[in-house]
């Protein structure tokens, strides 16, 4: 395996996989089945009890996820590792324009600067215009999860964590949201819990299968969601 | 490089009272209790001990009596603690290795004066009611060494317009106001010295949700634009989760759990904030 840019990942109830630079790993399994509580792991919303998640930085220190100092999760947040939650988390008072800048804002970049550059990602998601001073909480849930995604793109993370972020999504918006995963660049590596096959067949590299919060499978689309005849 | 403190806690204690050598272990969350059985003193807060980061926002929850404010007063050396260490470390402050808790009180005040703001629940404490909104700042402004008149009256200008209090009322007394635009002054006077540390205690309860949300935004807006250390008061999770990325929970003057404000808000690990937590949601 490459060492460069890997990343290991191991605990929660004997689950154990590393993802490399620019890999996108997909988690499926049913309701309750531990996905979410996964990834929240990862992202440090919730605290692992066992094992350790390594985490190895662009300046090639690993950190272990589990052990890091709050500041320290806190400055990953800001600088490499994004979190897609299923719905936008309201921003009260915020302008859809201002919700995806705002990330820059808090890394210190000017207001127009960060404006210009979440105009680019509004444009690219396809939402009117009309729409980019109105606030998301009036938005349509596919234009919102557009809006969620952007906000997390616009920081360039190195590892992005999608926590369904198409579950709650029709086709059209679904398609949308897919194409912007796809259009990410090969520097940054995702890891995304998703129930339906067909965007996993579309985007991952290989595929975890979680049951009963135990991980029993791992390998690449074709051999797990292929399998299902699905 | 990681960055350093702006200000760190260590061992924060304060009781009132004679005290005695049980107080300690015979209270907190444990007891359920911050009286002393034996001598009957209160222990407001006890081996409190955290640090600041420039440019973030800390909060601190916890319900009524949980020693949230005497953190903040003894930190603005309103009282003076018990025991414990504060150090303020930020540039041009001359006492970054010492305890700020041990200087003299004219050193205090300096510390005071150039490095601290603080915005209290109850303007009348911040704010003398019935000297005008400009002079209320003016005089921190001079606290602060600031000298030429026309500048402080610019400054204090500026500093209501960002504030957004209209400048016509700037000569007007702070008792005439709402208690929105008087929180709104207190914290244009907090700012006037560009403070390192900025101590907010309860600053939007008892206001309603309009004049809440507004005063909420102009803290985000101070956050973006300055790089103070900011503690957070409050006993709304609403609040934290608004504005902070840490959160402290206290209970009984103690820290019962500290982490991440996303976690401690999905992911509680004590059965206090589990309580809290529960009763919001």
């Amino acid at each position: 395996m490459h060492v460069l840019g890997g990343k290991e990942i191991k605990g929660f109830e004997d689950v154990s996989f590393s993802v490399k630079r620019g890999e996108f790993l997909a988690i499926i399994g049913s309701s309750g089945s531990g996905k979410s509580s996964l990834l929240k792991c990862m992202y440090r919303t919730y605290l692992a009890d066992s094992g350790s998640m390594l985490y190895r930085r662009d300046s090639d220190n690993t950190i272990d996820l589990t052990t890091a100092s709050d500041h320290e999760i806190l400055r990953l947040r800001r600088n490499e590792i994004g979190y897609v939650s299923q719905l936008l988390q309201a921003v009260p008072r915020t302008i859809a324009l201002d919700v995806i800048a705002e990330p820059l804002l808090q890394r210190g970049i000017g207001i127009d600067d960060a404006r210009d550059a979440a105009s680019g990602y509004l444009s690219r998601l396809r939402i009117l215009e009309d729409l980019w001073d109105a606030y998301p909480s009036t938005f349509s849930g596919g234009e919102r999860q557009r809006v969620n995604i952007a906000r997390a793109l616009i920081r360039a993370p190195r590892l992005l964590l999608l926590d369904e972020p198409t579950s709650a999504l029709d086709p059209a918006s679904t398609a949308v949201v897919v194409e912007m995963l796809r259009a990410v660049n090969h520097g940054t590596t995702m890891i995304g819990i998703f129930h339906d096959l067909s965007v996993v067949r579309e985007l991952a590299d290989r595929v975890v299968v979680m049951k009963d919060n135990r991980m029993v499978g791992i390998g690449t689309p074709e051999e797990i969601v292929g399998d299902r005849g699905d | 490089m990681n960055p350093a403190p702006a200000l760190e806690v260590n061992n924060l204690t304060k009781i009132y009272g004679s005290g005695c050598r049980k107080c300690i272990e015979n209270t907190g969350p444990d007891h359920s209790r911050n009286v002393c059985p034996v001598c009957g003193s209160v222990v407001a807060c006890a081996d409190i001990t955290f640090d600041v980061m420039p440019g973030e926002i800390l909060g601190i929850v916890g319900e009524s009596g949980s020693g949230k404010s005497t953190i903040v007063r003894c930190l603005h050396f309103d009282m003076e603690p018990t025991g414990g260490a504060a150090y303020l470390r930020c540039s041009g402050n001359d006492s970054g290795n010492e305890n700020i808790f041990l200087l003299n009180s004219q050193r205090k005040r300096a510390v005071r004066n150039l490095h601290l703001g603080m915005v209290y629940q109850n303007p009348q404490m911040g704010l003398r009611l019935d000297v005008t909104a400009g002079g209320n700042i003016a005089e921190k402004l001079l606290a602060a060494g600031w000298q030429n008149v026309e500048k402080i009256r610019d400054r204090g200008g500026k500093l209501l317009k960002r504030t957004e209090i209209p400048l016509e009322r700037m000569d007007e007394a702070p008792r005439n106001f709402s208690g929105g635009m008087q929180q709104r002054v207190q914290i244009a006077k907090a700012l006037a010295n560009d403070p390192d540390v900025l101590l907010l205690d309860e600053l939007t309860t008892g206001l309603d949700v309009s004049v809440q949300a507004r005063i909420l935004d102009l803290i985000k807006e101070i956050r973006r634009s300055t790089n103070a250390a900011m503690i957070l008061i409050t006993h709304d999770l609403g609040v934290i989760k608004l504005l902070s990325e840490r959160t402290i929970v206290l209970k009984d003057g103690r820290i019962v759990e500290m982490g991440l404000t996303d976690q401690i808000l999905e992911d509680p690990q004590h059965e206090y904030t589990q309580l809290l937590v529960n009763s919001v949601l």
